[in-house]
């Protein structure tokens, strides 16, 4: 990386670039052109050109970066996996974007008060390994957890299949030491809970990194499961299927996950990794219970006698570890598999009451077909966050353009059935145009005044979250291809 | 009256007579004026007003907790919350209710549970408390332990801002990442950033079956060491235990809870819920973790009187009455157990409560009026060599003079930045809060 270093393409920047070299050392500070394009995406389809990277090593050098970028008045942005899919992280109004791809210690592990200290760097699955032979877990699970951070899941407060158990992040977060943007690091939360004053932390979890950066979080740990039953049951139409979910939520079994695919979905994640999900069914639930023994096996019954009642033609426990994790596999890695249904494909996020999923899936089918398009759909149904992937050519002349519409338009439904315009993926830029739909000015003013108090000059993270009149990204070269859950 | 006539009949508040201010007056402070608005719009708009003209609002739901906080600097509207009464949705197979923030707990509580539902929140004065209320304070009780905090629950929420704004955050379904998180700042805000008027909540399904076990300690022994071994290792377990409390013979003594017989001395209460089998397993856990460490167990409350003892164990921290002296104090949660026995080494006689697997410790020291601003600073001092807080959460109101109920906060220059940009006028409850806001 360091013989790719050079001057700032951005002018202004070079003091800062000479400053920021001499804190990191000069092949950890990025300007050149090459370097900065890796930088100007993320998972998702909009990119913008950055200015300026730097890496720093440790939190001493991270605190010492961010005092220089304080100084310098710049915008900053933070950056983790940069696994995203709303373009949180692509350096849209220009500025320094900071990498935490180097900040990865996981700085204590105290399982007696059940909690760790991580840098924000730290991966999520890294953090999980970390603490498996203490018998403790990070629950929050996103696809990403491989390459997605600690950090950037707290900016964005992320889901997860298990979440429906577990709770999100922002369920799991305790504190952080957070960086705002003239330098200052402020200590949020801690070990000890209700402290008094306002809640800063959990304000501060899903801000999508627009109050400050967090060097250090604190999270929650809890016991892993002592027992895990998977199981796949098979329905003859999506509306049963999805009409399952609602009594499953009602029935007072609380299901660690309860992922739902269509058949599109079943038949490119089976073409892809042969897991085993049955290809003729039109929609399937993947089921799991955790925790102890008895919890996990009457929890099966019930749900068994529940799937039964609402339809199921076939259900499947998984009889192995291998089968489950086949299983769980093929899930995660459904977004690669979306690629044998169509040369491209927009996966979307948006949440709705459980109840209305039925008829929340079928405006999704007559939206998809009213623009010519087809839909893959996989949902985290039992939180209600639904997932269709939009499929099409991008090398016919308006697919995009019908993607977008059509995409709008899914979003609408959520809202008229009083949901969200995102449960996971967060707004970051992609939503932008979303945001009015569902907050008020009035709504976004008050957010904005509380934005202001932390960062009185929107230099953090500028650009995202809170729509602006003008929008600065560009589609990029892989635009609406790649992205996944 | 119709809101548009309300709205427009000029003052949006009416004098109070010798009787209500006796009833509204709060640390020996009565408010001149008191407004009952029955519509959101008409929160707004009273806070609108008395802004304008420079009134000091302290918002009531019922009125339970008014002398949590600082003494007020000034106090000359009591906007009571009472008008807004309603659930206004429930789906009970989505688990989620919005209601009106001067709901009552109990009336909301009682409509779940005809659907095997509940608000996984058992907070002091269940029985009278507003939801609103109980946000506003952070209130919580013994299911803390299962099911988080105010903060977990709460998806989404309206407040009226004190320039007339009626404002939204969140949604109202379970899981949702747009915009600003701006509900749970209000969380424990004590209204000092604006009123909530409407809240979102995530529900719970009732579990089939509760049981409370006492697990007793030898009278012979020191008994914290062994308690907080049996508490480490439930902790570390993924039984799903709905609450774990530890309290002293003071505190016991405090469950009046007829038909019960709590044992005397040192004890832990364990909360075992679920399906029957899990509750089978849960209660010989607790059994063996207690065995081990030399404790004996005995199953104290089944059924409905579960839910009686858990109301009377978060009762116990609530003053009894005007002078009593309520601590508490919030340590890292595996500091709990030995904080509990220090406090009830060094406050003899006093009741000490603790939430065991949550970090939060109450005691109710026997003290003077005069003493309390010393033994304040004695154990905050302590609290906060271990990491934690001590908050006053009732005293005599005398004892509040020249005394910071609250303690230090983190990052004080945003905390007043924050009062500063949504309540600039400082129109609700100045100087209750944290910083002498």
């Amino acid at each position: 990386m360091g013989e790719d270093s050079g001057t700032p393409a951005g002018s202004g920047l070079s003091a800062l670039a000479a400053e920021l070299a001499a804190i990191v050392g000069p092949d950890r500070v990025l300007s050149d052109p090459y370097s900065l394009s890796l930088y100007s995406y993320d998972g998702g389809t909009d990119a913008a050109a950055s200015e300026l990277v730097v890496i720093p090593e440790d939190g001493a050098q991270l605190a010492a970066v961010m005092a220089a970028v304080g100084r310098a008045g710049v915008a900053l942005i933070p950056r983790g996996g940069g696994t995203g899919l709303a373009g949180a992280v692509i350096p849209c109004e220009g500025g320094v974007t900071i990498s935490f791809a180097r900040l990865r210690r996981i700085v204590s592990v105290q399982p007696e008060h059940l909690t760790a200290r991580v840098e924000g760097g730290v991966v999520n699955l890294q953090l999980g390994r970390a603490v498996a032979p203490l018998g403790l877990q990070f629950a929050p699970d996103p696809s990403s957890q491989a390459a997605s951070t600690i950090g950037g899941n707290t900016a964005m407060n992320a889901g997860g299949p298990h979440t429906l158990a577990y709770g999100v992040t922002a369920n799991h977060i305790l504190g952080m030491k957070l960086f705002l943007a003239d330098g200052e690091a402020v200590d949020l939360g801690g070990l000890a809970p209700d402290a008094p004053g306002y809640d800063l932390t959990s304000l501060a979890v899903g801000s999508e990194g627009t109050m400050g950066v967090a060097g250090e979080i604190q999270v929650r740990l809890i016991p892993r499961p002592e027992a895990v039953r998977t199981m796949v049951a098979m329905f003859s139409s999506v509306e049963q299927c999805a009409g399952c979910v609602g009594a499953i939520i009602q029935s007072g079994v609380i299901p660690a996950a309860l992922e739902m695919m269509d058949n599109n979905t079943i038949r490119a994640i089976e073409a892809a990794t042969h897991a085993g999900y049955p290809v003729e069914a039109e929609a399937v639930l993947l089921i799991e219970l955790e925790g102890i023994i008895e919890a996990v096996e009457t929890g099966l019954e019930s749900v068994i006698e529940i799937c039964n009642r609402a339809g199921a033609i076939e259900l499947k426990v998984a009889a192995s570890e291998a089968e489950r994790a086949g299983l769980w596999k093929a899930r995660k890695e459904s977004g690669g598999a979306m690629g044998r249904l169509a040369p491209n494909y927009y996966v979307m996020d948006g949440v709705v009451p459980r109840n209305t999923l039925p008829q929340v899936l079928a405006a999704v089918e007559r939206i998809a077909a009213e623009h010519n398009l087809k839909v893959a759909t996989l949902l985290h149904a039992g939180d209600g966050n639904i997932h269709p992937a939009l499929l099409f050519d991008s090398d016919q002349a308006d697919a995009i353009d019908r993607v977008r519409a059509a995409g709008a338009e899914i979003l609408q439904v959520c809202l008229d059935y009083g949901g969200s315009i995102t449960g996971e993926h967060g707004i970051g830029v992609e939503k932008l145009d979303m945001v009015r739909r569902m907050f008020s000015d009035d709504d976004l003013e008050i957010m904005l005044r509380v934005r202001d108090v932390f960062d009185p000059h929107r230099r953090c993270n500028p650009g995202k979250l809170f729509p602006t009149p003008g929008r600065c990204i560009e589609l990029h070269g892989r635009s609406l291809i790649e992205a996944h859950w | 009256m119709s809101i548009e006539r309300w709205l427009s009949s000029g003052p949006n508040w009416q004098g109070v007579s010798f009787e209500e201010a006796v009833r509204l007056a709060v640390d020996g402070m009565a408010p001149e004026f008191h407004a009952a608005p029955l519509a959101p719009e008409q929160v707004a708009a009273t806070l609108r007003a008395a802004s304008a003209e420079g009134l000091a609002v302290r918002p009531r739901g019922a009125g339970t907790k008014m002398g949590l906080g600082n003494r007020s600097t000034r106090y000359d509207l009591a906007l009571e919350t009472g008008g807004l009464t309603a659930v206004l949705e429930y789906r009970p197979d989505d688990l989620v209710a919005v209601a009106l923030a001067g709901t009552p707990l109990a009336a909301a509580q009682a409509l779940f549970a005809e659907y095997g539902q509940w608000l996984a929140l058992d907070p002091p004065f269940a029985a009278t408390t507003t939801i609103g209320g109980t946000l506003a304070c952070n209130q919580s009780g013994p299911h803390r332990l299962r099911y988080g905090t105010a903060r977990d629950l709460v998806l989404g929420m309206q407040v009226a801002y004190p320039d007339g704004t009626l404002a939204r955050s969140g949604a109202k379904v379970v899981k949702n990442v747009a915009g600003y998180d701006v509900h749970k700042m209000h969380v424990g805000a004590l209204g000092t950033l604006g009123v909530i008027v409407e809240v979102a909540l995530r529900l719970h399904p009732l579990p089939a079956e509760r049981r409370i076990l006492a697990c007793v300690p030898p009278s012979d022994n020191p008994p914290w060491l062994a308690m907080a071994s049996v508490v480490g290792g439930l902790l570390r377990l993924p039984l799903g235990l709905g609450a774990i409390e530890a309290l002293n013979g003071e505190a016991g003594r405090r469950l009046a809870v007829d038909g019960f017989a709590v044992p005397a001395g040192d004890l832990l209460l364990v909360v075992c819920e679920g399906h029957p089998s899990v509750v089978g397993r849960q209660a010989d856990e607790v059994g063996r973790a207690a065995a081990a460490a030399g404790l004996w167990t005995e199953e104290i409350a089944t059924g409905d009187g579960v839910a009686r003892l858990t109301a009377a164990l978060a009762e116990a921290r609530a003053p009894g009455e005007r002078d009593e002296t309520v601590l508490k104090l919030s340590v890292p949660l595996g500091d709990t157990l030995p904080s509990l026995a220090e406090l009830a080494t060094a406050l003899p006689g006093a009741p000490v409560i603790a939430h065991a697997g949550s970090g939060v410790v109450h005691a109710l020291p026997k003290v003077a009026t005069a003493e309390v601003p010393l033994l304040v600073a004695q154990l905050r001092a302590w609290a906060r060599g271990r990491g934690g807080h001590l908050v006053v959460q009732h005293c005599a109101p005398e004892a509040k003079i020249g005394l910071d109920v609250w303690g230090p906060v983190a990052a004080p220059r945003l905390v007043r930045g924050l009062k500063a940009a949504l309540d600039p006028t400082s129109t609700l409850n100045p100087g209750r809060f944290v910083e002498g806001l």
